[in-house]
């Protein structure tokens, strides 16, 4: 492990010159990770939860899981707006593997689309998220409460034959 | 999050029989030797999960059952051969060494707060919705798959992203019996661990203790790689592991480095860019040293170029049976190009303002680029070609965003300094060594003309 032997060279700028830049860039690197770090640790231990499913989404997902028959897809109906694009795909990863949820975005396909899909994949339920959620043809609905620091709401309900 | 004890045991098992793969993949025994152990680590999990795609074709929902078989023979393998004498040691005692001893405080506290913050904070977007995704998916189907979860067609190009990631997190889930999104973040500790080693591997044998370690620190206090999205379980930081362990088996010729430089294919998509650029930096560097000699050292590394090609192989055939278009980008045809070459000037104005953003890099790049003047003077054929393709890697990884579909400010904001972050433990040891060049130690360009 020891340094390769050469001819010494002379330092390529006065010693101190090269001294006080290696102190630069270390206080450089001790200041942007000491912000960095302070920064992320003060929101880590103010905000972070225990889990990434929020006790309001576990709650909305236990309701889901009691409701949907085993095997179920279903649609999911996001609006475009905000964070509604991150719950909708945590409701989606956390129904893997029993239920498959397909999303889609607002504006919905046109009905015939719409019917196509559903009768391709035997989608009888869907899932709305919005404020307020759309309809995509609900039969009736439920409230299963609002999203996490967001006024969206999830609607849960059969949807018409 | 908490830190999940019995999940976190899980991991210490797998990386052993990750570290076990590597041994028998390099043919050797490990002693007391934690950089040798580090190495062998990611080889084998390199090497893992190149071969998850063969395995899923051979055994689709059994892909990740034979891989744990593989690691357990591997580790039969290992246990049973005899350890080598330990070598005497040439390095100085840290604690000999007042200033190296503050550093690795430093490191230490630094990679503290990196903990602290891996087992609290959630997962960020990419984190759950793309790698921890990914992670169940392949836990569910039992190997690497076409299906992806249904949505209007955009997500499906996650399905390109390599699997080493995902598949140490759900490999964490077959031992335990069942997948669980919450209790996967004690993998990522073993990335940063072996960061930190693999950065004071490639600059201790140039640079000395104190540049080494002054190498890891400058590392280990990256915001980009111990912060946010480090700690969201994003898998830059891991790609950066691999180009750490790349670059240090490099320097220190080990046979490690063809593995090294392949495995860098199975973290992210760009690093198979980067592995093309190993690739060219070794080349690059045989050419300079003694370039009449090439061909007969060419011909003396035919089987490191067939490992290296093996895994590119791999990751090609894995995207031609998605057969999956990326979205993000528009294709290569003539009307884009108009446009390209239009954006150059913006997307060098805007990675430029990324590259030199204090909040993210401090000194950093400005070091980087001073350091590589000097060992472009007075650095060895191998030293210089990690300053020239470090540089080319910065600029490569600027090049996507001439093409991209996304508003370019928002895209090179988004995702420019996570792939400066991938080759910055490459900068790091070029900055420790230059500086120990520009001291007057070592090779001059006139030593080895």
């Amino acid at each position: 492990m020891e340094d390769r032997a050469g001819p010494p060279a002379r330092p390529i700028l006065p010693l101190p010159l090269l001294r006080f830049a290696a102190a630069a860039v270390l206080a450089g690197a001790l200041a942007a990770g000491g912000i960095a770090s302070v920064k992320d640790l003060t929101l880590a231990y103010t905000w972070a939860g225990p889990s990434v499913f929020p006790s309001t989404v576990k709650t909305q997902l236990q309701t889901l899981r009691k409701r949907l028959p085993v095997g179920s897809t279903v649609l999911l109906v996001a609006s475009r707006s905000g964070d509604v694009s991150w719950y909708c795909r945590l409701f989606q990863r956390a129904l893997y593997p029993t239920d498959v949820v397909i999303v889609r975005n607002i504006p919905l396909p046109k009905e015939a689309a719409l019917r196509q899909l559903r009768s391709r994949h035997g989608i009888r339920y869907a899932i709305s998220m919005g404020a307020p959620p759309a309809d995509p043809g609900f039969v009736a609905h439920e409230d299963l409460g609002p999203l996490p620091a967001i006024d969206d709401h999830v609607w849960f309900g059969e949807l018409a034959p | 999050m908490r830190i999940p004890p019995f999940e976190t045991v899980l991991t210490i098992v797998l990386a052993f029989g990750f570290a076990c793969v590597g041994e028998v993949a390099l043919g050797r025994r490990t002693g007391r030797d934690v950089l040798g152990w580090n190495e062998s680590f990611l080889v084998g999990i390199g090497a893992c999960a190149a071969a998850l795609f063969p395995l899923s074709l051979v055994w689709p929902s059994g892909a990740l059952r034979l891989t744990l078989v593989g690691m357990a023979g591997a580790a039969i393998f290992r246990l049973t051969r005899r350890a080598p004498a330990a070598a005497p040691s040439g390095t100085i005692p840290v604690r000999r060494d007042p200033l190296a001893l503050s550093g690795v405080v430093l490191v230490a506290l630094a990679a503290a707060s990196f903990l602290a913050l891996n087992f609290r904070y959630n997962y960020l977007w990419d984190g759950f919705q793309i790698w921890a995704a990914r992670a169940s998916v392949l836990f569910h189907e039992g190997g690497l798959t076409r299906w992806w979860f249904p949505e209007e067609s955009y997500d499906q190009r996650l399905l390109t992203y390599p699997p080493m990631v995902p598949m140490f997190e759900a490999l964490v889930g077959v031992l335990r019996g069942g997948f669980e999104f919450d209790v996967l973040k004690p993998v990522f500790p073993w990335f940063f661990v072996s960061l930190l080693l693999s950065t004071y591997a490639a600059a201790r044998k140039t640079a000395g203790l104190r540049g080494a370690v002054f190498a890891t620190l400058l590392v280990a206090l990256l915001p980009p790689l111990s912060t946010s999205y480090a700690a969201g379980a994003y898998a830059d930081m891991p790609q950066a592991a691999l180009v750490a362990g790349a670059v240090a088996a490099t320097l220190r010729r080990s046979r490690a480095a063809p593995w090294l430089i392949g495995a860098l294919t199975t973290v992210k998509s760009e690093g198979t860019i980067l592995a093309l650029i190993g690739v060219a930096a070794v080349l690059f560097a045989w050419l300079l040293s003694e370039g009449r000699r090439l061909p007969t050292r060419l011909a003396a590394h035919v089987r490191d170029g067939l490992i290296v090609v093996a895994f590119l192989a791999i990751r090609i055939g894995y995207l031609r049976w998605l057969g999956i278009r990326d979205v993000v980008y528009a294709p290569f045809d003539s009307a884009h190009l108009a446009t390209a070459v239009q954006r150059i000037q913006p997307v060098a104005s805007l990675c430029t303002r990324a590259l030199l953003r204090p909040a993210d890099w401090g000194l950093f790049w400005p070091a980087f680029f001073a350091a590589a003047a000097v060992l472009l003077i007075r650095g060895d054929a191998h030293e210089r070609s990690l300053v020239l393709f470090t540089t080319a890697a910065i600029v490569v990884a600027a090049v996507p965003f001439l093409f991209t579909t996304w508003d370019l400010e928002l895209h090179i904001e988004q995702a420019y300094f996570r792939l400066l972050a991938q080759i910055a433990p490459a900068a790091a040891a070029a900055i420790a060594i230059g500086y120990r060049r520009a001291l007057g130690s070592g090779p001059s360009r006139a030593a080895h003309a």
